[in-house]
Order: C-alpha cells, then structure tokens, then sequence
C-alpha cells in the first residue's frame, strides 16, 4: 500500500530531508538509497515552520507547472497525485527557492544592523574572538562591566554575522553602554563580517589552537580568520592577547594595525580574586582587568566585579557546605589534562583534609590502563581519601595508588555513586575538601 | 462573589524570577497533583525565568519541564481581565473569542523573590481573592533576613549577632564597615545577601582577607549584605507550622549535614535531597532532643510565627548549641520547599490532609478580612478645595 500511496512518498522525502537537516548533497545520497517509502522510520517527521514552508514551496511548484502544461481540467488531480512519486525533485526545486529568499533574508537582516548600529553613538563595543575560551571571557567582562555600565553580551553561543545583528535589532537601545560580542569563526571572512556591524573599540583574543580544524581546514586559515579582529578593528583601539597561547604569540605581529597591545600570562596573574580555581584565572582576570581600565572603572568596581565570576557549572566550581567543607564540583571535566589541573586545584589546600571522588575517565580505548594509573600516581601524594565508584577503570587508579604507596586504608570504593552520596555522612568530615571529578553518565556503565 | 461552598477552581502558580525557579516547579507539581487527587479543578500556570506566564494543563506534568524547551508561545497568550478581576482572578486569552480561565483561589507553590516576598501575595489581594499561605506584610518581612532578625530582638527571641549594611555603604567606606564587624562579631562570619531564598551567594570567612572577598560576592546578589557571627558546631533545627489562629507545631527535624551542605541546585542533593524530602542520611525526624528542650523550641517558633504575622503555614529554622542550650531562631520560610510534606507525614498529617487544611485556612483568613470595614462614607471630595478644608489642614 505504501508503495503506491503518492502521499506516503511526499512524506517519506521531507522526513529524509529534515534528517539530512536540509543538506542538498547527504539528502540526494540517501535519496538515490531510499526512494521509496519502504523503510522503517526511525523517527518521525516534525512539522517545523521550515519543513512547511517547504513542503508549501513544492506544492505551489507542482501546482504552477501542472497550470502551465495542462489543459484538460480532468487530468489535473491524477497528474498531480502522479508526480507526487517525485516529491524528492520538487523539494530539492523548492529548497533551492528558499535558500535564496534566505540569503537575501538574511543580508536584510545584516544591513538593518548596520544601520542601526550608525545611530548609536555613545556604544562601546568589545570584541571576544578565539578557538576555546571565548564564553568563559565574555561572562568575566560582563560581570565586571556591568558594576559600571550598562551592559549587553550576546547571549549563549550566538556568535555569526546573523545571530548578532538580531542581537543588534532586538536588545541593543540607546541607553546601552557597552556590547560584548563574541565573534565565531567557520569561514574565512566571518569575523571581517561580523566587525562590518560592530565594529569594536577594545578585541580580546583568547587562544588558538586546533580545536576547529574540520571546518577551517588549515591552522594557518584559523589564524588568518581570528586575526581578522585585529585587522578590522578601530585601530586606535585595545586588543588584549593571551600570551600564553603559542599561536597567537607568534603570530599577532603580521596582524596587528597599530592598536594598544596588551599580553597576559599565567606567569604574571592578576591579583584579583574570583571564585575560579582553574589556572587560567590570573591570566583572564589580567585581561579583564586591561579592558576595564580602558574603559575607565574604578579599582573598587573592578575588584565588586571580579567576586560575582563564578564557573561554568561542574566544571572546578568551588561550593561551600556547611561543617566547613569545601566541594569542588568537577562532574563535567572527563580529559586526563583536566583531572591533572583538578589535582593540582585540590593540593593547594594543604591544611585540609581532602576528599577525591572518580569513576574514572571514560573513552580512554588502549590508553585506559596508562591513564588511570597515572591519575593514581599523582593522586597519591596529594589525596587524604580516595572514593572510587567501582567500573572497569577503578581497579587501575587503585594500582597507580598503590604504587606510589598510598595507604590501602585510605581508599574506599562503592558499586553506583546512589552509594557513594548515601554514604556521604560516614566519611565526610567538618573542614574537608571534597573534590568529585567525572561523574559518569549512566549509559557507560 | 467566593463562598465556601462553590466548587472552586484552584490556581497553582510556580516558577517565576529568581534562584529557586527550579524547586518551585517541584513544588507546585507536588500539590497540582494533590489537588487534582482531592477532587479539585486545578489550574497549573508557570511563570518563566523571564516572568512570561504560560497557563496550561501541560504544565502539570514534570516530565514536560525535563526536556529542554518547555513553553509553548500559544500558552503564553492570556491576560488578566480586569474588567471581571474582582473576587476572582480571570485570565482571558487573546483573540477573537478567546478562552477564559477563572480562579477562585490562588495557590502560590513559588520560592524566594518574585511570588514568596509578598509581591504575589499583593496581586491576590488587589483582585480580593484568597490565597493560601502567608499575607503581604509576613511574607515581604522574612523575605529580608535583616528584618526578620530585627523584629526577633525586639521581641526578645534570641538570635545570633549580626551586622549589616547597603552595598552603596560597602562603596563608600568598606573600612569602617569591616571595622564595625570585627568590634560587633568576632571571626569566623557566615556573609549573605539579605533577601535571597537560596544559598546563593552565601560564604563563610575566617580571615580578613576572606571577610572582604565574601562580602563583594553577596554584593553582586542583592543591595543589601548581612553578616552574622557564626558559632561552631551548631545544631540545624527546624519547626513547621500551620494554622491562621490556633496554630500545630510539627514535630521537629534535624538536618545532619543541613539543607545547603551541597548549596544549591546540587545533583547530589536533588538525587535525595532533604529539600525534596527524601534523603533519609541527612535528616533525623524526631530531632534528638529531650521533651522539654523539643518543647521549648516548638514554643519559640510558634511565637516566631505570631510575631512576624504569619498565616497558613511557615517554617521556623533554628540553631542549637548543645554545650550551652542557648537557641538561636533564624530564618523563616512562609513557603517551605514542597510545604515539608516529609516533615507532617512524620508528624501525623498527610499530604492530602494537609493542603485540605492550607486551603481551609486561606478561606478563614479570606473571611475574617472581607468582614473588616474598608470603604467609608465620606464628603471630602465634595468639599474638595472649600475654604473649610483648608482650615483642617487638607
């Protein structure tokens, strides 16, 4: 019956579609498979605004071809429902369509901003740009900014040309004071696009590294397309690099336009406190501080600013209990470089009864055994307790424990952390510091 | 007009602006469904982070707000009809011949700013409706820890020292305030932002330089900062109570490791939180206290209650010091975490008794007031700039 129903087929091929999330070429890869409407589906079509328009877009082609061609009324309907077993040709026709109404929507968008952005003269504009790091930025400069002046951000990972002229449309009045941007990079020539709308006064460069290779294809095109910020920034302006990020050391000096350098390090941090405990800290604040200076801040206002930062969540975020114990939330954090900064987070408190809780690490494949013990090993000399959620990989933090002669005594381990958190009372005490690290999803187990 | 006898139709709200936003729907979850078991037509309606409204029978389900996008714009689409917003709380939806939502009593399931500090409890009033639980002026007091505190001195109910101040203070002369905390309190100080619910933005210092960074933290949570003296090794002990005059202490409870061991919004503590009630390591029910000391402290926070003019139902938080038997009363809750249904099955009232008696109570207090006079005869305004009423200084 399916395979002679047209609807199912009309169906069938917008589900592929909104599968292959409306990428022409992968959706004429499976087509060419899966034709016909035979196949389990393993969900269902969403009718979303887009899948609609599409799905109009195509009967109105149909409908405007079958106008042209036919002149027998009688022949309509059959001939209609017929080319329905097509429905994969009319989409692709129709999409094509839209994605030209798209662009154009889009451009509109981009050129409303601008001119927007003409009228608002009393804004200062901070640009944030870097392949890791930028969201961690952007919050600090809000926290900070915002004991002074009225200040928007683009809001979670809104970091294209487009996302941020709505931005621009949408939440930016003439009262705000300051707009942190934080600029994305996927093609070359998304960051001169996006300074074509807000241009900024102060950039802040984060780090480089090879963390969107797939998309940028070479590191030297990363480069390239980061430093864009620099090169259509103001250039009387501030640009803020992190000097501990090789690439960015040895490259801004081809980039830069004869803006006001400013480099921070984690070799000279800054003094402010946060409720951050990761190492990049004194070199963020560093930054911070720059930009806030520049805008002319008070050491008071900065200083207010600097205590509202606070971590991502469950990323080495420090919460106070009561008995005085110290729990550092590590939940999230599941690379062996970032077990290691948690280790050396913990020994620092070194009046401090310290508490370590792991399942381990998971998708370490071969390297498991190496890694693991190698946690154990630096553990040792650090930890007081080590609580361990029995799985596969315990047994080798246990060994490297062991190795570096950690007392057995000291090592406690329980089957599930439902047990670990009950028992929570009978081997926590008052004035610890409890560090959990990697809480492992249930689907690993 | 509300009577008694009506069927009524009952309106949960949760959510709303503030910290707790989550628990809230916990909480309002947890008496939608009891309502609805006692045979009562139920209204959910959720107030998002942002404060949009969303009224909707979706909204009672908890597993509709543990997939990501949970609102839904055509749920969002109502205003409240002023036009028949009197005794009773109409919501019309927009467009031609829109829907229409009655409420014949609100049931305010919020926590913390924006819905437990009175500012709800204010819009039920306007629209002269009951409501359950606290009133305007009890529910904006213990919303402010530095308040609170201020009436239990008055009042003589012991609590612990405390200094506080404006964070324009703070600006100004950060010295003379540190100053005035080490001649009033001596260290270890426990900091906290003055009208925050949860514990955010709450750190100890034992230092100086801690003092200072902990005080710029509750800066940035609220305009108000107070910092009490903390003594060591105190027992958490808490007190429920319900009722409008005659009021019933609940037994009391005992929190081994306290609410915020974990702060807030911990998955440790949300997997069997005593906020939740089921963590049954963490909380001790009765307290382990003697008769006359379990006495004592119920008495303290039914005096608290009274004295801060609470209704319906509260929670009386307390510390205890073993060594010296000295109380300490501490903050109040007019809307305690899923109303500590935990904490009244242990002491003999279940859950569907118990918010039979909160709705009873909202409907006394709704009588007792709409028997009070509130509008009155007068000629002012027809003798309105009369040489007369210049003479009486009008």
């Amino acid at each position: 019956m399916e395979k002679i129903n047209p609807l199912a087929y009309l169906y069938h091929h917008l589900y592929l579609l909104q599968l292959e999330e409306y990428d022409l070429f992968r959706y004429w890869n499976i087509l060419r498979k899966k034709w016909l409407p035979l196949h389990k589906r393993r969900k269902e079509l969403v009718w979303t605004p887009k899948i609609l328009l599409t799905t109009a877009v195509s009967l109105s082609i149909i409908a405007a071809v079958l106008l042209i061609y036919i002149r027998n009324p009688l022949f309509v309907f059959p001939v209609f429902l017929g080319s329905l077993f097509f429905s994969g040709i009319w989409i692709s026709v129709a999409l094509f369509f839209i994605s030209f109404i798209d662009l154009f929507s889009k451009e509109l968008i981009i050129t409303r901003a601008q001119r927007k952005m003409a009228t608002l003269t009393n804004l200062t504009i901070i640009g944030v740009a870097g392949s890791y790091g930028k969201t961690t930025m952007k919050e600090a400069l809000r926290q900070v900014i915002s004991q002074r002046f009225k200040t928007i951000a683009t809001p979670g990972n809104i970091n294209t040309p487009v996302g941020i002229a709505r931005i621009v449309l949408n939440e930016l009045t003439p009262q705000t004071e300051v707009f942190i941007v934080e600029m994305g990079e996927y093609q070359r020539g998304d960051i001169k696009h996006i300074c074509s709308i807000t241009k900024p006064q102060i950039g802040v460069i984060t780090g480089i590294n090879e963390a969107h290779l797939e998309r940028m294809g070479t590191l030297s095109m990363t480069i390239a397309t980061i430093f864009e910020l620099a090169e259509n920034m103001h250039e009387s302006g501030l640009l803020v690099l992190n000097g501990d990020s090789t690439l960015v050391r040895d490259n801004y000096k081809t980039f830069i336009k004869g803006q006001n350098i400013h480099i921070v390090t984690k070799k000279r941090p800054s003094k402010l406190k946060t409720q951050l405990l990761g190492e990049y800290a004194g070199a963020l604040m560093d930054a911070v501080e720059a930009v806030a200076r520049q805008l002319g801040m008070t050491q008071e206002e900065v200083r207010i600013g600097a205590a509202g930062i606070v971590p991502i969540e469950h990323r080495l975020q420090p919460i106070q209990g009561k008995h005085n114990m110290l729990i550092i939330d590590d939940s999230y954090n599941g690379n062996p470089d970032g077990v290691s900064e948690a280790i050396r987070v913990l020994a620092r408190y070194t009046e401090r009864r310290k508490v370590y809780i792991t399942p381990g690490l998971v998708e370490m494949g071969e390297r498991s055994a190496t890694v693991h013990r190698q946690i154990g090993r630096e553990l040792a000399p650090v930890a007081d307790l080590v609580v361990l959620v029995q799985n596969s990989v315990t047994p080798h933090i246990k060994e490297g424990l062991l190795k570096a002669k950690f007392n057995k005594k000291n090592i406690l381990e329980y089957p599930s952390s439902e047990e670990v958190y009950s028992h929570m009372a009978d081997f926590a005490k008052p004035n610890d510091v409890i560090l959990f690290q990697n809480d492992w999803p249930d689907n690993y187990v | 007009m509300y009577n008694r006898t009506m069927k009524k139709t009952i309106g949960v709200f949760f959510g709303s602006r503030n910290p707790e936003h989550d628990v809230s729907i916990i909480t309002g979850q947890l008496i939608i469904s009891g309502l609805k078991g006692l045979g009562y037509t139920v209204v959910p309606i959720y107030l998002d982070k942002k404060g949009a409204w969303y009224i909707g029978e979706r909204y009672s389900q908890i597993a509709h707000f543990t997939s990501g996008d949970n609102t839904h714009r055509d749920d969002a689409q109502w205003y409240l009809d002023m036009e028949y917003s009197h005794g009773k709380m109409v919501f019309k939806k927009k467009g031609f011949a829109g829907k229409t939502v009655t409420i014949d009593l609100a049931f305010p399931a919020f926590h913390g700013q924006n819905g437990e500090d009175g500012t709800f409890q204010g819009l039920c009033e306007m629209v002269n409706i009951p409501y359950v639980g606290c009133d305007v002026a009890s529910s904006a007091v213990t919303m402010d820890k530095v308040m609170t505190k201020q009436l239990y001195q008055a009042a003589h109910i012991p609590t612990t020292e405390f200094v506080s101040f404006s964070k324009d203070e703070w600006i100004k002369d950060k010295n003379a305030i540190l100053a005035e905390i080490e001649k009033k309190l001596h260290l270890p100080v426990i900091v906290k932002p003055a009208r925050l619910g949860s514990s955010i933005g709450i750190s100890k210092a034992r230092t100086k330089q801690d003092l200072e960074f902990a005080v710029d933290v509750a800066c940035h949570y609220d305009t108000k900062v107070i910092v009490e003296v903390c003594i060591e090794n105190l027992m958490d002990v808490t007190c429920c109570v319900i009722g409008n005059d005659t009021l019933t202490p609940s037994k009391l409870q005992e929190s081994v490791f306290g609410d915020d061991v974990f702060s807030y919004e911990n998955k440790y503590l949300d997997d069997g939180g005593a906020q939740l009630g089921k963590s049954k390591n963490n909380i001790i029910i009765p307290a382990r206290l003697d008769e006359k000391t379990t006495k004592k402290i119920q008495d303290t926070a039914l005096a608290a209650y009274r004295l801060v003019g609470c209704s319906g139902i509260a929670r009386v938080d307390f510390l205890y010091d073993r060594n010296t038997q000295k109380l300490y009363a501490n903050e109040i809750n007019t809307l305690p975490g899923t109303i500590y249904h935990h904490l009244w099955k242990a002491s003999g009232i279940e859950l569907p008794e118990l918010l039979t008696k909160l709705v009873q109570y909202a409907e006394e207090k709704y009588d007792s007031k709409e028997k009070i006079t509130h509008v009155f005869q007068s000629d002012i305004l027809k003798h309105a700039d009369s040489s007369k009423m210049k003479l009486k200084g009008i």
